[in-house]
This record gives structure tokens, sequence and C-alpha cells, in this order.
């Protein structure tokens, strides 16, 4: 299938035509990329989504000749007039870096340890021979400050552990631009970041693309992060381009089956009221508001209470507080959604209300008995334990290898042997009760946990984590290594789950949109501080503390006119100094 | 009004997160370079102490009457054994005994050999350099060839090169030494008599060993060749698994050559947890030592370890463990330091 922008008369920099990746293994051949066909225009950003698998990886690495040996790569991929398939590994390392550079995923990992930042940045200089050693040395410099690095100078004297992940992924940034090339292939640049990061990342590259006429390949399965920054869409599936088009036209009204069930599943929020919040803003009204300390029903029994708590890590001797007087209520039969960037200590609270940390000050209870982290538990211990259940984000590795998938849902009931289920029939019945109400075939009891997909092995971490029935569920992050179709799925799951069992959870992720379409109260938490609990249908569409308004206006949404909203709320807000002042300023309501 | 009495944090908090001064305190002593040197320092003095004791320990238990039957001989009278074991102090009970070999080794005294006539110090000083001296051209010799050989394999990885290689290394690692040694006599020095078997008799000098290096030859590659099948390992996997990371995907990326990658990127990389391997490795080298300076006489530690054993020369014996203990804990003290000063991730938190 053909993916072509609309001739605008300028020749594109890149054109794909009919490429086909196969890999080659002992085992067989697999096709990874069919019959893949796109170009793209100078200063033109698009983007390559699909779902892990789709092929969208490969065509990248395809186009810089960097597959591995076991891939046969067929078909014409032409860069500014010269055919990269042809050309060899010499002329390949010419044009690796100076006509088309890539950034990756994985900041954290792609620069070299050992090796100064500047010298990185240089490498990419003196490789190309674009100038002399001293000269290269300066460059880098004014590079790391073009991609905004604070104190350039010192940073590039400096080693990549001593960089945030934004940081580092800015220093592969300036070392893919160094060259200026003419197009840059960035492969999910800002998946392993925060969102508030991610914001800031995205409007760098928007930036680079408007004022350097760099074209982009834009690879990502986050229809946010295209509808905040792309022209172009074509979606892979399977290895094929299922649909292509402009932007606005393949995320509003998808032509493709498969386009539309993708889009279909991606979790939404609803419009935020931007105006008044930037109105709001602008006049200094915005207030830090007070956390409600109690629940707004008194006839609520609360299933989970952190009561004034405070979690401290020790390390090295020295006592880092994660949590700062935490008080939050989760009600019996109640979601409430925990959201957070990385840091900001809402795994630390799920932690906590499992009794493996102990909290350094107040208290936490789960149905009004306090939750000891001692490691020797009395037989009240266990039966307070026996009331939470939880669920993990990695479904890989939070499953015993070694254990069918019946052992491994059944093993909560041998450790607690609960009333009526301490029997051998009465464990296997369960296990059946439950595979059936996560939605796998009975059969599935048998098999090894490498035999089941992601999205089924979190299924599975779902029947263990309520095989005791447990009145309070900790989901930490459950569905954040799936793909967003599979996502769906785990989370209705979830919610039937919740519907017909009844327990309270608490929800912990760093997904907006999911915290949004799952909770009935959101809890926001900002460097160890709970800083806004609310209704989350007003949380979403009217938040109150000026973090919360921060967070949702970065969170790019894959409707391209409210994120064109939430950009223009962004660049209104980021003009008023910056939140941090606004909040300090702003006046107690 | 009153919810907002209850609840004034997070206000203060984003003010105080604010104005916080960060880089402005000092670090403490506890968990600074010199705290942990001196900890470490004093793990190794305990190790060292332990060793002693159970070496003295075992001695004790093999010749519960003290020494004096077995060094008098036996010829010698009850009376004249025990007149010995008491002028030595070995009727002492055993704790006494031990506190006065400590006592004495504290003072740089290690004792008297019951055979040889010089003291355990002239005895250690006479054979240690030669030891040293073996070791370091062995482990030189084993690293120059095991280095490029690990990172060669590394990238030509399950290719004829590298199997024909990894064959090769695994026939020299699954030879005993002695054997190797064996086989190296009968050829170089029986059959083609190229070379001398054995160290000229007598006890010759490190300069006369430099001045005639026909007689280092075997037994450096008897020594050498067990260091260089481990070695060459190491860094094979170590540089394997480099060769994986996103680094090197991204100096590709640069347009840096895949051999240019490999100098540049991988080899620093690779050598961090090999040269840290090498700590570590010391003390198995003093052992490799012992059976190449038995098969081929050589006047180092290990022969002096070896016939001291035989004779049940105590003090001597004691010595000997007790430079082997030192050489360990020092090996690991500076494998230690060496590998975090190599990775800048770690040197920042010695710092």
């Amino acid at each position: 299938m053909t993916a072509t922008a609309p001739t605008t008369g300028v020749q594109p920099v890149l054109t794909v035509e009919h490429l086909n990746v196969q890999f080659v293994t002992d085992e067989g051949t697999y096709p990874a990329v069919n019959d893949s066909s796109f170009e793209i225009r100078p200063g033109e950003v698009l983007a390559l989504v699909g779902e892990s698998g789709s092929g969208k990886s490969v065509t990248s690495l395809a186009i810089l000749g960097l597959l591995p040996g076991t891939a046969r790569v067929t078909g014409r991929i032409t860069l500014a007039g010269e055919s990269l398939l042809d050309a060899g590994e010499a002329r390949m390392n010419v044009i690796r870096g100076a006509s088309v550079s890539m950034l990756f995923q994985e900041p954290m990992t792609a620069l070299n340890p050992t090796m100064t930042v500047g010298a990185q940045v240089m490498e990419v200089l003196t490789n190309h021979r674009i100038c002399s050693k001293a000269e290269a040395a300066k460059r880098a410099v004014e590079l790391l400050g073009r991609v905004g690095i604070p104190d350039p100078e010192r940073r590039a004297k400096g080693y990549p552990h001593e960089l945030s992940g934004g940081q580092r992924q800015r220093v592969v940034i300036a070392i893919a631009l160094a060259c200026e090339p003419k197009l840059i292939v960035a492969d999910e640049p800002t998946t392993a970041l925060d969102v508030t990061v991610q914001a800031e990342i995205l409007d760098l590259l928007r930036k680079l693309a408007r004022e350097s006429a760099t074209a982009f390949l834009l690879i990502t399965h986050n229809m946010g992060v295209v509808a905040d920054i792309a022209d172009h869409v074509a979606v892979m599936y399977n290895g094929d381009i299922v649909e292509s088009g402009p932007m606005k036209q393949v995320l509003l009204e998808p032509a493709a089956d498969y386009s539309q069930r993708l889009i279909a599943a991606i979790p939404k929020m609803p419009a935020a009221h931007w105006d008044d919040i930037v109105t709001a803003a602008q006049e200094g009204t915005v207030t830090v508001p007070a956390v409600p300390a109690s629940l707004p029903a008194d006839d609520v029994r609360p299933a989970l209470q952190f009561d004034n708590a405070s979690i401290d890590y020790v390390r090295g001797g020295r006592a880092f507080r994660a949590a700062h007087n935490i008080t939050l209520t989760i009600p019996e039969k109640e979601i409430v959604g925990l959201v957070g960037e990385s840091g900001s200590g809402k795994s630390t609270l799920g932690r906590c209300a499992l009794g493996l940390i102990p909290a350094a000050e107040g208290t936490v209870t789960v149905l009004g008995h306090p939750v000891h982290a001692r490691s020797l538990l009395s037989a009240e211990d266990k039966a307070v334990r026996r009331q939470i259940g939880v669920i993990f984000q990695d479904p890989g590795s939070s499953l015993d290898p070694r254990m069918t998938i019946a052992q491994c849902i059944e093993e909560p009931l041998l450790v607690h042997s609960p009333e009526g289920l301490s029997g051998r029939q009465a464990r296997q019945a369960r296990v059946a009760e439950l595979l059936d109400a996560v939605e796998l075939p009975s059969h599935y009891a048998m098999r090894y946990p490498h035999e089941l997909s992601g999205g089924q092995r979190q299924r599975v971490g779902l029947a263990r984590a309520i095989v005791l029935n447990p009145r309070v569920l900790i989901a930490d992050e459950p569905t954040s290594a799936l793909d967003v179709s599979v996502q769906a799925h785990v989370l209705d799951a979830l919610r039937s789950l919740q519907a017909a069992y009844g327990f309270a959870c608490l929800f912990i992720s760093h997904d907006l949109a999911v915290v949004n379409e799952m909770s009935h109260r959101v809890a926001v938490m900002w460097q160890g501080h709970l800083v806004e609990v609310g209704e989350t249908a007003s949380l979403m569409v009217r938040p109150q503390h000026p973090y919360t308004i921060r967070l949702l206006a970065a969170v790019p949404s894959p409707d391209p006119r409210e994120q064109a909203r939430r950009r223009e709320a962004r660049r209104k807000l980021a003009t008023l100094d910056d939140m941090a002042t606004l909040a300090d300023g702003a006046p107690p309501a | 009004m009153a919810s907002n009495r209850a609840a004034p944090a997070p206000t203060a908090v984003l003010a105080n997160v604010l104005a916080k001064p960060e880089a402005t305190k000092r670090r403490p002593f506890r968990g600074s370079f010199w705290w942990y040197l001196i900890r470490r320092l004093l793990q190794a003095l305990f190790v060292v102490l332990l060793v002693t004791l159970i070496v003295f320990t075992l001695m004790h238990l093999a010749m519960p009457a003290g020494p004096g039957a077995g060094i008098l001989g036996l010829g010698a009278t009850q009376e004249q054994i025990d007149a010995f074991n008491h002028a030595h102090g070995f009727d002492l009970p055993i704790w006494q005994q031990y506190f006065n070999y400590v006592t004495q080794i504290l003072q740089g005294d290690f004792g008297d050999s019951f055979k040889q006539n010089m003291t355990v110090g002239q005895a250690i000083a006479l054979r240690l350099p030669k030891t040293i001296l073996l070791a370091a051209l062995c482990m030189v010799i084993a690293l120059a060839i095991a280095l490029p050989m690990g990172m060669f394999q590394a990238t030509r990885r399950g290719r004829l090169a590298d199997y024909a290689l990894t064959g090769v290394n695994f026939v020299i690692y699954s030879t005993p030494s002695f054997f190797m040694g064996l086989l190296l006599i009968v050829v170089f020095a029986q059959k083609l008599q190229l070379l001398p078997a054995t160290a000229p008799a007598g006890v010759p000098t490190v300069a006369y060993l430099l001045a005639n290096p026909r007689y280092l030859v075997l037994p450096v590659i008897t020594g050498s060749l067990g260091t260089l099948a481990t070695f060459s390992r190491y860094m094979r996997s170590a540089t394997i698994d480099n060769l994986s990371e996103d680094y090197v995907r991204t100096a590709r990326a640069k347009g840096t050559s895949k051999s240019r990658v490999v100098v540049r990127h991988v080899v620093r990389n690779s050598l961090t947890p090999v040269i840290a391997m090498l700590g570590y490795y010391l003390p198995v080298m003093f052992g490799g030592m012992l059976v190449v300076e038995q098969l081929f006489n050589y006047p180092g530690m290990g022969l002096l370890f070896w016939r001291s054993a035989q004779q049940a020369d105590y003090p001597v014996l004691l010595g000997c463990v007790l430079i082997i203990a030192l050489a360990t804990v020092i090996g690991s003290l500076l494998a230690d330091i060496v590998q975090a000063l190599l990775d800048p991730r770690t040197r920042g938190q010695l710092q």
C-alpha cells in the first residue's frame, strides 16, 4: 500500500518504495515489513504509528542501514536522490550522522557511560570532518546550549550519568542535529520520559523542524504525540502500512479497520476548560487547593486509609522522605486513581499499603486495622494482609516462570488457606472461576507464563490479585507495559471484576487518560506530596493546583483539536514566569 | 477557610523546594572515600587475622604435642623434646601461643625457621621477589595476548575464527598446568633440547634470572596459559555484552564505522570489569605459581611453601600463609578501587 503526502511541488527528502524486510533465522524466514512506501518532504513530520511488532522500528533501522545481519532488505530507499540500499558500508558511514541521524527510545542507555558528553557530541563532527577538533569542542558546547542544556560548558566535561533522562535525550538530539542532517529518524523519542519532560522535548523537536527545514520520521505508539507534532501519519499493522494521510484526517476520521480499532482503544480525556484555567492563571487567582482530609460523606466506610502518613527510604545510613504527611481515603467499592511522575512517591504509597515498607509517621489502615511492615507477621497482621490484593506493572517478571498459571493463581490460597477454600478441589474450583472471570480459557490453567501474551499474563496477575477476595486492590501501573489495544482489554477486565466483586482499588498510574477512564476520584502526587484530590470529572476539566494544571497541559491528547488547545494553554502558562512562582504567589482561597 | 489552615503544606512546600540550595552541603565524612578506605582496611586486617588463626589451629591439631619431636628427629630423648618445646613456648596453652605469635608479628618478627639457618623474614625476602617476577611476567604476557584475542573473538562471534579460538581455549583451560608443564619439558627440554627444564642449582638472584631469561621461558609459558584462557573468555563476554549496548547503536548512527566503535567506545567499557577481575585473580596466581615452581624447581615462594609444609617448618609456613592472605585482601581492595576509578558512575560516589 502506498502512502503519499499531498504533492506540494517540493522534492521529498526521503522516498521509501516497496520496502520489504525479512528476518532469516535457523527456524525460518519471518517477514517484518511488507511492501511499504512513503515519502517525507523538508520540514515535514511523518509519524509512523503502530503497536509492538508492527514493523515500525525495523523500517527506521532499514533507512539507516543498521539492521542486523539476519535481515534481508529489498525495495528502494532514496535520500536526496541517493539510493541507500545500494550504498556500501563506507558510503553509509558518510551518510549516517551527516545526512540522516537518529534519536532513540532509551536516553538512559543511549550514551556511552565512560565518555564525556562533549566528546560524544564532538565525535559526530570529527567523523564527518566538519571541522577541526578544537572547533568541534566549541561547536559541541553551542549545540548543547541550543537544545536547552543548562550550563553547557560544564556539562560537556561531565558524564551522562550526571544528567536526567530528559537532559540525556537533549544530548542525543544535539548529536543528531550536529551536522544539520536532512532527515532525523526519531524512534519513540519521548516514550521513556515523564509527560512534562516529554512536552518539552516535543516542543524542541517541533521548533527544530520549523526552523531548519529538517524532515522528521517519528516512530511512535502514542497518538497524543502524533497529534502534537505530526503533519502526516502512516499506520502500520503486522508489517503493512494500512492507512496514511494528513494527521487530522487519520486521527479524526480513520478509514482503515485497524486504525479505527486502534484509535477507539485509546483512553479518552474530556476537553478541559483551558480558557478558564488560563484566565485564572493570568489574573493570578489560581489557588493551592486544600487536600480534603476527610471523606465527602460520613456514611462511607473507608477501605484503605492513609492518616498523616510519612514514608522514608533509608540508604547508606541516610533517610530520604519519599512521602510527606499523606492523608488519603479510599472508600469501599471505589477506584481512586493516584497519578504523578516518576519519583513522585506514588508507588511508595502502594508499597506502604501492602506492608512492604513501614510508615515512619502516621498510620495506614485497612478496614480499620493498622498495616504493619514487620517481617514476622502475627495472625492479625496476616488477616489484614489477606484483605489486600496487588497487581504489578510487568506481567512478564511478576509471575514465576516455573509455575503453571493455575499454581500462580492458587499460591495465595496455600499461604493463607482461607475458610472454605482449603481443600484441593475447592482451590481448583476457585482458580477455574477466576480464569473465567478474567476471560481466559480454562485449559490455560496448565500452561506456563511464557506461553501467554503480555495482556494474558496481566489477566493472570489480576486473577491472582483477587483470588483471596480482598477488599482492597493495589494496582501499580498495571497496563503501562502493554500495547494500547491490549491495555483496553485488561482495563475492561479490571472494571468488570471490580463491579462483580466490589473491592476498593488504589489505581496507580502515570497516564492521566487511563486514570480518567478507570477511577471515581483522582489524587495527584508531586515530589512526595499529595497536591490535589478530587472527583475525576471535575479534576480533569478544571484542575486547581498549579502542578496539576501543568501536568494536564503536558499530557498530549490524541484529539488534534484538544491538543492544539492544550499546546496553546501550555504556551500561555509558560509565559507567566513559571508554575512554581505562580503557585508560590497564589493567595490561599 | 478552616480547611486551609488544616492543610497549609502545599504552598510552603513549593517555596521550600525552590529555595533549597542544592550543592552547598558538604559531604559528611561517613560515606566519603577515606571512610570507605579505612573500613576496607579494617576488614582486611580482620581477614588476615582470621586466616592466621585458622592455619595456626590446623597445625596445632596436626602436632598436638608440639613440633619438638619432628624437628629434633628420632634420636632425641623425651627430655630433649620437652626442653625444646618449653624453650620455644610450645607447652603453653594454644591461645597463649597464638597471642604470642600475633604480638611477634605486629613487631615485624616472623620468627626463625626450624630447618633453615635463617629467620622467616630472610627466607621470604629471598624468595618473594622471584615469585613476583615470575607471576608478573606470566600476567603481562597472558593479558597481552588474552585481551586482544577476546575482543577479536567477540567481533567475530559465531564465525569460524571464534569457534577455533574457543576450541583452543577450552583445551588449554581444561589441561592441568602440571601436565602442560611436563609436556613442555618433554618437547622443548628433552627432545629438542632448546631450553633448560629447571632453574640453575643454588638460589639464583633476580638479576641472574633477568640476565639469563632462558631459565624463565618454560615456567612463564606454563604459568601464563591458564590465565590467558581465563581472561580471553572474560574479555570476549564483556565485549559481547557491550557490543549489544544502546550506546553502540548511537555511535553507529553518528557514522562511526564498526571497527572505530570497538576501539573508541567498546574497549574501555569492556576493560572495566576485566581489570577489576585482576585483583581477585592475585591469589589464584599464587596458587598457580606453587605448581609451576615445584615443576621447574624455581626457587620462589611456592617452592618455599611446599618444602616447609613437607618439613613441618612451622614458622615459615605461617609466614607464607600470611603473605598470601595479605596479597588476597590487598588484591581485592585494589580491584574495588580500580573498578570505581575506571567507571565515572562510581568515581563520583567515591570522591
